[in-house]
């Protein structure tokens, strides 16, 4: 079947397929429901934060107790004190014990060349030359090498899974947003390659362009590409070179004055199921420069 | 009469219930039973009451807040029932009923066809972002609200949630046509 044919019968599936039948409940007898429900909570989260300061500070007393007799034990073992040497329990010292605040957002600068951000933090590269920050995910970290005008992250292999198979990245480029995207198009031509119609897009608030791209080869190389130049060249030296990007999604966007493109590339076996997670930290992106 | 509105605003929030309650309440029904879509539509409007000062002024985005607002609740639902399903199976390897719990809420009308059966086998994400474009026919804008995506990343995510429903569609009326399948049925 189709799509069109398919997405039919899923709309009719619609269990309620009408909300002319759904009775209204008389709104003051509603709002008194709500009023006892709303009391009702209030007195189950009063009761809950009571349930946890005890907790908390029973947690506190177990930690202190069990820090004194450890101090005891260790102290003990290394024979600084005899039996005689120990002082009554109420001279004893008891250690304070701080629990430190949830981090609400963090915010990093991934080191180039190495290391992983911390999953869920804020992060951005600190050379790239057109500042955006991103949240970085489990199994993301920063592919070697960048520099001020490109930036790759790539999805570190599951155990047992295939190694690179997937990356995003951004990097700035002299050509407008619609140069760039005709020199695309003469690329995809030459190379045999598909190109979807690119349609209007925005990566955070700049506004541009997006495509999708298959069957590209990884080893072009032509000096009027710049772009992709720069890609083939990241490849040369890292592993995902051999495996190769067999589709991509790219957004070309103009951030300020500067063209930049922000895409993604994965094996068309995993795309799919890599695009929802690259479009995550696509979506995360913020053009500002932060400390 | 209410003796006193601890929150918001009485009027603006009497106007968004009335004129809101039904698609709410229709938004929770399709993703679960009757009981809990009453329970979880109660919610939805506890935590628009309290939060009516950030509510949209624009009805369509305010529909598209109480969705978002609804979303989440239906997800707290989702993941209970899921739990109480594994602790079922549990029990039920232990001989002890799966009755003797309270009903899976999600999802569980006994209707198996096979454009359900297809929409089931994708992610919860994708089956949501499906049901707000076709079942409540939003736009993107107020899908992106719902979801708190980009208006363009919810366009990508449709885009592929269509292609996977169909791709799932087409495998599964594949296999059910084939001599294994009708005469095992499937597995």
């Amino acid at each position: 079947m189709t799509e069109e044919q398919v997405l039919q019968l899923f709309a009719e599936d619609n269990p309620v397929p009408s909300i002319d039948d759904i009775d209204l409940p008389v709104t003051s007898i509603y709002l008194e429901t709500l009023e006892k429900r709303s009391d009702a909570m209030l007195t189950e989260q009063t009761e809950t934060k009571e349930i946890a300061e005890k907790s908390s500070q029973l947690r506190l007393a177990v930690a202190a107790s069990a820090a004194v007799v450890i101090g005891l034990l260790a102290l003990f073992m290394s024979g600084i004190w005899s039996r005689d040497d120990i002082p009554p329990v109420n001279e004893v010292t008891t250690t304070s014990v701080s629990i430190p605040e949830p981090r609400v957002e963090e915010f990093e600068a991934i080191p180039e060349w190495l290391g992983l951000a911390s999953a869920g933090t804020r992060a951005r590269s600190p050379i790239f030359d057109v500042p955006f920050s991103f949240v970085a995910e489990e199994l993301w970290g920063p592919n070697e090498p960048n520099d001020g005008s490109s930036f790759i992250l790539v999805r570190q292999p599951v155990a047992g899974g295939t190694p690179m198979p997937v990356a995003v990245g951004a990097f700035t480029t002299e050509h407008t947003v619609e140069e760039l995207i005709g020199q695309y198009e003469d690329l995809h031509d030459l190379m045999g390659a598909q190109m979807s119609a690119p349609e209007e897009a925005a990566v955070g608030s700049a506004r541009g362009m997006t495509f999708e791209s298959r069957g590209l080869p990884w080893t072009v190389e032509d000096p009027q590409l710049v772009p992709l130049v720069r890609w083939i060249e990241f490849g040369a030296n890292s592993s995902y070179q051999t495996v190769g990007a067999e589709r991509g999604q790219l957004f070309v966007v103009d951030v300020e004055g500067r063209t930049v493109v922000v895409a993604y590339w994965a094996l068309e076996s995993v795309f799919d199921d890599f695009a929802d997670e690259a479009l995550d930290f696509i979506d995360s992106i913020e053009w500002r420069d932060l400390p | 009469m209410l003796r006193e509105m601890p929150y918001g605003d009485d009027r603006r929030f009497a106007a968004l219930y009335e004129s809101q309650y039904r698609k709410v309440f229709a938004y929770c029904r399709r993703r679960t039973n009757g009981d809990v879509a009453e329970d979880t539509t109660a919610e939805v409007f506890l935590v628009a009451w309290r939060r009516i000062d950030d509510c949209p002024a624009d009805e369509q985005m305010a529909v598209a807040w109480l969705y978002g607002i609804a979303y989440r609740k239906i997800g707290h639902v989702w993941r209970g029932s899921a739990r109480r399903k594994r602790l079922a199976e549990k029990l039920s390897a232990l001989g002890v009923s799966p009755q003797d719990l309270p009903d899976d809420v999600f999802l569980t009308r006994s209707d198996t066809s096979l454009i359900r059966r297809a929409a089931s086998r994708l992610r919860p994400e994708d089956q949501e972002i499906l049901r707000l474009a076709l079942w409540e026919e939003l736009p993107h804008r107020q899908i992106a609200t719902v979801l708190g995506l980009s208006v363009d990343a919810s366009k990508q995510r449709l885009a592929r949630a269509k292609k996977r429903l169909t791709a799932e569609f087409n495998a599964l009326e594949a296999r059910s046509s084939t001599p294994v399948a009708r005469e095992g049925g499937e597995s």
